[in-house]
């Protein structure tokens, strides 16, 4: 189903260096932003947890047959070694993962800014992303993850489409309806 | 809860804008990605390694891999958790493991030092090699353990010491954000900051990889490779002063019934001079004297005072080479 992905490990697995790069590329730094939108730990709790997915994830390589994306693959490594870390008490999550089919709750929402945000700047944005989160956590799964995906990780409509499964014009239809659903969601949070 | 009024959209629902900037982050620098690469491309490399090892064996019959795979699997019982080698001494501190906060160990003599393990050197600290030689790890340098013959340093300064005599096929290979140093039968000492690598190479010649090339550099050579720009070489004096924390840490030499001879070439690759002998007859002398005692715990530079008090022969310590003649 996801051929290109398959191919791509494939290559990986056969010790194709530019294949190894492409990988690197693509999603190492998306997968420090998934754990960073999930978490509140350090800058190397971060780093450490997306060395010790990769690393996992690249021992495991083989067994990888493409009946997800590779990067659905790879955040549900991420996913683990996350709750791993959180479970022995490393640290508190700052929110619950999107794709939980939870309410909303205030204690879930509390996001870092980047450095380069002067003090009040960073407060406005943080507030900002917790609307975000939590507007995003009342939506269901797919439109929460995709929003997630073209807002937050910069995949194109095509990469979207390709990792759903589904076609272009398909995944432009279900992101417009995410986008209104957000909006809906966004002005009940508003009003409440 | 209100949020931040980004654009006068936000009336209506937040503009793409605003989703992103409320979902995008940036979390790793150029020297954390950097140091997952390293990381990540390591494993990599063992991994299709493996595999193409292993293709080669599947054209066998199918009962001659299977009884290969059991034996390999009852050999390397846990191939996660192989061990690198065995700590042997740890000077004024301890060696902190664990890749995860609150789940630290220590380290201390006679303990298996396993692949998969971040350490961070409280204190100066020694580990002999599986693959065999040593590794000094000075204090406060963090290192991770990537397989048994390869380590990444992320931080401080380390000692390599794979003596002559070792397999010539094995590649001990030191990753660091700046490029890999592979050794090719030597002794090193690797430096690492965020912003500089320094390898220094003592005894035989290391090969360094990085992105922008691969270079080699000899015994008495200096490198000092910047993240970008070119490499500096320097020449380097292989004794003195500045290898005193390595010689600190040198593994002990056990001289009971040993010959003089090999005490002689072990204090002189310890302390980075050559052995000079003066002639046949301090040779045969070398040869025949058996050394009887202990010098546990004393420097390569003590040990030789209180060896050389302790035999007929003449020892002077040269700027660049030990001297042995038969006095007079």
């Amino acid at each position: 189903m996801y051929e290109e992905d398959r191919k791509l490990v494939g290559r990986m697995l056969a010790g194709d260096q530019r294949a190894f790069d492409a990988f690197f590329c693509a999603y190492a730094d998306r997968l420090a932003a998934f754990a960073a939108r999930r978490s509140n730990l350090t800058a190397d709790g971060i780093e450490d947890l997306v060395q010790n997915s990769l690393i996992k994830a690249i021992r495991n390589l083989a067994t990888f047959r493409g009946e997800a994306a590779l990067f659905t693959w790879l955040c549900e490594i991420c996913r683990h070694e996350l709750a791993n870390v959180l479970r022995h008490g490393a640290r508190k999550p700052a929110h619950e993962s999107l794709d939980d089919d939870r309410s909303a709750s205030e204690e879930l929402l509390e996001l870092r800014a980047p450095a380069e945000y002067e003090p009040p700047h960073e407060l406005d944005l943080a507030t900002h992303r917790g609307a975000i989160a939590k507007t995003l956590n009342s939506l269901p799964e797919r439109y929460a993850r995709a929003l997630e995906w073209k807002y937050g990780d910069g995949f194109s409509v095509e990469e979207i489409a390709r990792m759903l499964g589904v076609t272009t014009v398909a995944a432009q239809s279900l992101l417009a309806r995410a986008r209104e659903a957000f909006k809906a969601g966004w002005h009940r949070e508003q009003t409440q | 809860m209100t949020a931040t009024p980004s654009d006068s959209s936000d009336r209506e629902g937040p503009s793409e804008r605003s989703l992103e900037l409320g979902l995008r982050r940036h979390p790793l620098t150029d020297a954390a990605r950097a140091r997952i690469r390293a990381a990540a491309e390591a494993e990599w490399r063992t991994v299709a390694r493996q595999r193409w090892t292993r293709s080669r064996w599947a054209g066998l019959a199918a009962g001659l891999a299977a009884l290969a795979l059991i034996t390999v699997a009852w050999l390397r019982p846990s191939a996660e958790a192989a061990v690198v080698g065995s700590v042997i001494r740890v000077d004024a501190g301890t060696l902190e493991t664990g890749s995860l906060p609150l789940l630290h160990g220590t380290l201390g003599p006679g303990n298996a030092l396993r692949t998969g393990e971040r350490v961070t050197a409280h204190g100066a600290a020694l580990v002999a090699l599986t693959t065999g030689g040593t590794l000094r790890i000075a204090r406060g340098t963090v290192i991770r353990t990537l397989d048994t013959d390869e380590i990444e340093l992320r931080n401080g300064q380390i000692y390599v010491d794979l003596p002559p005599t070792l397999p010539r096929e094995l590649h001990f290979t030191v990753r660091t954000a700046i490029g890999s140093i592979e050794h090719v039968g030597t002794q090193f000492e690797v430096t690492t900051g965020a912003r500089e690598l320094r390898v220094r190479v003592r005894e035989g010649q290391i090969r360094l990889r990085r992105p922008a090339g691969t270079e080699t550099a000899e015994a008495g050579t200096e490198l000092v490779v910047p993240q970008t720009g070119p490499i500096v070489r320097l020449p380097l004096k292989t004794f003195g002063r500045q290898w005193s924390w390595v010689e600190a840490l040198a593994p002990d030499f056990a001289i009971e019934n040993r010959r003089l001879a090999d005490f002689l070439d072990w204090a002189a690759r310890e302390t980075g001079r050559r052995l000079e002998i003066a002639d046949g007859h301090t040779r045969e002398v070398a040869d025949q004297t058996r050394l009887h005692g202990s010098i546990r715990g004393l420097t390569p530079m003590e040990a030789i005072d209180i060896v050389s008090s302790a035999t007929s022969l003449r020892f002077e310590l040269r700027n660049d080479a030990i001297r042995v003649s038969s006095g007079g």
